[in-house]
């Protein structure tokens, strides 16, 4: 494989999810397709693994997590587990070369930005997508705290809830690497989520966003009551409005985020605009076709200080799998042979 | 129905001939539109519906295809329509599904021995036919061998259907397993990837042309191609000694000529000269080499396809659970076949078998015209096998009056565009004619004869949608291309804009920046040999050919399926 540590966003795509992680490869290619996603640079999943040799810290997590084997999905076990992990990652320094490439990165990038330290946000991004399994760290500034936030990071890979459910699916033999996206941090006035589908209706034409002042990770973890929307994908109408009661937000704090009461006169009026509900809709279906009409689930962020349409951002898009009709099994029963299974497969999704 | 009582197919009458019956009979007809637009020659329609229905149903039944017994083939004026003959009792269906899961497992596993028996059945027929001297046997000798290659024509049919169902069946089958999985499809760049980076037999004849072309070169014959028209080339090369040697070295033209020369320009239509007979348009290629200059980036190309075709199957196999990678290896390798397979198999299965054919009708066709029976020797394509073979042993029948009479009616045909896409009782009702035709899970027919739905994509602001076919953007000015005649006119740089393209046409693909059609999907020619060539394709656009011009400056995108003309200049 690859071994750059460092690559820039606009010069990736999706088959590049070897290199960066889902996340980041699918990020790069709705850049890449002209969508407005945020500018910056990820740590390949090279630098992961890079990490994880010079520090010699893959022997000590290989350590404990073999014994957590016996007991698949035992999440007080991988807790224990997760705490030390944390503590081994933490202690590591960086190694040099991979630090070296990452400050002058960031330098790089708020150059671009105009500023001396821009804030950013600091995503992992796995090789498959784990919805909600990894960390974000918001409104990271200076290069202390951007590798702090790397390491942290690349220490989410090991979670308990992470643990937990690698273990359950025999993947702790392996320690999956896991890359890490360092963007503009968007100062977002609304944001939310918008999935490309009604897919409790099973309606395809419609979109359905979901959205709340601040920054997304109010909706994105469920803890408010956000507005709801439902707009035609046809004739972008929109269709149903539903205005929560919102009463807190996450903002952006000096360094992080911190959530905050909802000002009164606020907490019952739209958080987006009907043109801003509209346009977000546009750049949605031109996300979902470019991935072949498979249903998005996509995480927006209107910026507070930019006109319209420059202000509105793509944080992240993923294929919706969870809700979407599940899956047809196709698992190989071990008594048969390869072509033997093919050949039944073939002859069920096609001829039955 | 009254689109068959306003033109009945009258003049040339044979028991494929669509007739009121064959619509009682079958639900809907679909027009064969991937390869009988522009409609063809008396002789090769029959002789297309004949060979199709034999090999079609023949494959369909060796095989056991368990929903339906094949594909039936009809004619109406020059043009071919299809449709499944459905199997709906379950119990036939049940049955053959165990021959048909037979089959399968054996294909995947013995590939590589079946195809090579194939070739090797086709190779000694063909050999052993081209070793016959049509022009001077006697005469019951020539109607022996017009009968014989005749006749193995329907053996090729046969073969090559048994290949196309077993090879697209599991090409289709793991397109559906990467989007029921994946998300992705035949029209994702990442299944592009996927699907180059192999060769195929008829690339050894564009790298075999153009080492001739660098040979040219090096024996200094440069100005014998640059100063003569194409068929002046020859006899200009034939006065030099080092243009004699050029001809006739190993390697040289006359042995490319008879390794590839075996190939007919207009599809595998009887009507135009095949190479080995009128050698020009390969001594126009070279000429358009000549012009360009260079090297043969085919196989330069080739090595970064291949290392990206790698990491796109990693990409893929990863997305799979390490417990299933094993057979969604042996699949996908299946289906990789497919690109090459489709393309090669024309060198194997219709070009030589149609070359060969129409060499035996047409020294039967100079035997009638050295009697006066037909004018030309030509006008053989406007007579059925029966009607030559018996003129031919005992000359006698007139038959000028005849040809003048089809000739004048194929002239009138040839204009009665656009013919309908589809015929018969569900002819008003598409959605109802695709599930019929659905329903016989003939994946040949899904991936030629219909392709996939296209859709409009405003937000692009394009010009035309298509769908993409092979990945990357170019600019560059519109070639319309309608016929092989206007394959010379190609200057490299352009975007070739075509309905279709044909195998012959492949030399012309290292000029070309893009590629535009109006028909196609991903096993199309011109998108298999444009991923080869790493050059963007769109295919399905529908009106390419009618809405560009000549000349326009036009941006094709064959990542997203979009085509916009630019502004001059």
């Amino acid at each position: 494989m690859d071994s750059r540590v460092i690559f820039w966003l606009n010069e990736l795509g999706r088959e590049d999810v070897l290199r960066v992680g889902q996340k980041c490869a699918f990020l790069a290619e709705m850049a890449q397709i002209g969508l407005p996603v945020p500018p910056g640079f990820v740590l390949s999943l090279s630098a992961f693994d890079s990490f994880m040799e010079t520090t010699s810290v893959r022997e000590e997590i290989s350590g404990y997590l073999s014994k957590l084997k016996e007991k698949p999905g035992d999440l007080q076990l991988a807790e224990a587990a997760s705490r030390r992990i944390y503590r081994a990652i933490r202690k590591r320094e960086v190694p040099q070369e991979i630090r070296r490439q990452v400050e002058a990165s960031y330098q790089k990038l708020s150059q671009q930005l105009g500023a001396d330290e821009a804030p950013v946000s600091v995503r992992s991004s796995g090789r498959q997508s784990h919805p909600g399994l990894f960390d974000t760290y918001l409104n990271i500034k200076g290069n202390r705290a951007l590798l702090r936030s790397i390491k942290y990071c690349w220490a989410s890979m090991f979670s308990p809830r992470a643990i937990a459910t690698l273990t359950r699916k025999g993947l702790a033999a392996q320690i999956e690497p896991i890359a890490v996206g360092v963007q503009k941090m968007i100062h977002a006035r609304s944001a939310g989520v918008l999935f490309t589908a009604d897919l409790i209706g099973n309606d395809p034409s419609l979109a359905i966003i979901e959205a709340n002042w601040g920054l997304g990770e109010g909706v994105v973890q469920a803890q408010v009551n956000p507005d709801k929307f439902v707009v035609s994908k046809e004739t972008l109408s929109v269709k149903e409005k539903h205005i929560g009661q919102k009463t807190c937000q996450v903002v952006a704090i000096e360094q992080g985020t911190r959530v905050e009461a909802v000002p009164e006169e606020k907490q019952a009026i739209p958080c987006l605009s009907d043109e801003e509900l509209t346009h977000l809709v546009k750049l949605a279906k031109q996300v979902e076709l470019h991935y072949g009409g498979i249903p998005q689930d996509i995480e927006w962020a209107v910026d507070a200080e930019l006109p319209f349409p420059e202000n509105i951002f793509l944080i992240q898009t993923r294929p919706v799998v969870a809700s979407s009709p599940p899956k047809r099994k196709f698992n190989k029963p071990p008594d048969k042979g390869d072509a033997e299974h093919i050949a039944d497969l073939l002859i069920e999704r096609f001829y039955h | 129905m009254k689109w068959l009582a306003e033109w009945k197919p009258r003049q040339v009458n044979h028991s494929l001939v669509m007739s009121e019956q064959d619509l009682e009979d079958y639900p809907c007809w679909y027009l064969d539109e991937a390869h009988s637009i522009p409609p063809w020659t008396p002789l090769f329609a029959w002789s297309w519906v004949h060979g199709n229905r034999y090999g079609d149903l023949w494959a369909a039944e060796s095989i056991g295809l368990p929903r339906c017994h094949g594909t039936d083939w009809r004619e109406i004026d020059g043009c071919a329509y299809v449709s499944p003959a459905l199997i709906t009792d379950e119990q036939e269906a049940r049955q053959r599904e165990a021959r048909f899961r037979e089959h399968l497992q054996l294909f995947i596993q013995d590939y590589d021995r079946i195809w090579q028996n194939v070739v090797q059945e086709l190779t000694t027929h063909y050999n052993e036919f081209k070793a016959f001297d049509v022009d001077n046997s006697l005469t019951y000798k020539l109607y022996d061998h017009l009968a014989q290659v005749f006749n193995f024509n329907l053996r090729v049919w046969a073969l090559h259907s048994l290949m196309m169902y077993s090879v697209y069946e599991l090409y289709s089958f793991f397109e559906e397993l990467c989007r029921e999985q994946l998300g992705i499809d035949d029209t994702s760049p990442q299944w592009h990837r996927l699907m180059r980076g192999f060769d195929n037999k008829i690339f050894e004849a564009d790298r075999w042309l153009w080492r001739l072309y660098q040979r040219a070169v090096e024996l200094g014959l440069d100005s014998v191609f640059k100063n003569n028209p194409d068929e002046q080339v020859l006899p200009a090369l034939e006065e030099t000694e080092a243009g004699r040697r050029w001809h006739d070295e190993p390697q040289g033209f006359r042995e490319f000529l008879q390794e590839h020369g075996w190939r007919l320009p207009r599809m595998v239509e009887f009507n135009c000269k095949a190479w080995i007979e009128d050698p020009s348009p390969a001594i126009s290629f070279i000429k358009q080499y000549l012009a360009k200059g260079g090297n043969f980036e085919l196989d330069a190309r080739r090595k970064r396809l291949i290392k990206e075709r790698e990491e796109a199957e990693r990409e893929v196999l990863s997305r799979f659970p390490q417990s299933e990678q094993g057979w969604v290896t042996m699949l996908m390798k299946a289906a990789q076949r497919a690109g090459s397979f489709s393309e090669e198999h024309t060198f194997y299965f219709e070009q030589t078998s149609h070359s060969l054919m129409r060499r035996a009708a047409l020294a039967c066709g100079k035997r009638m015209a050295d009697r006066n029976l037909i004018e030309d020797s030509e006008d053989f394509v406007y007579l059925l096998p029966n009607e030559i073979k018996k003129n031919l042993i005992p000359l006698r029948s007139d038959y000028r009056g005849l040809v003048s009479k089809r000739k004048k009616y194929y002239h009138q045909y040839c204009q009665r565009l656009p013919r309908p896409a589809l015929i018969g009782k569900l002819a008003n009702d598409s959605e109802a004619a695709m599930k019929h035709m659905m329903a016989s899970g003939d994946k040949v027919m899904a991936k030629i004869t219909v392709g996939r739905v296209v859709r409009a994509r405003p937000e692009l602001k394009a010009d035309l949608y298509g769908n993409p076919a092979s990945p990357g953007v170019a600019t560059g000015p519109a070639r319309i291309i309608l016929s092989e005649t206007d394959i010379v006119k190609i200057k490299p740089g352009e975007v070739l804009v075509a309905i279709t393209t044909y195998p012959s046409w492949t030399p012309v693909f290292p000029l070309l920046k893009g590629i535009i059609l109006d028909r196609g999907a991903s096993l199309s020619h011109a998108a298999i040999v444009g991923r080869e060539y790493n050059i963007p394709v769109v295919v399905q656009t529908g009106e390419a050919t009618g809405k560009l011009e000549n000349g326009q400056r036009i941006k094709v995108d064959g990542t997203k399926g979009a085509v916009w003309i630019l502004p001059n200049g």
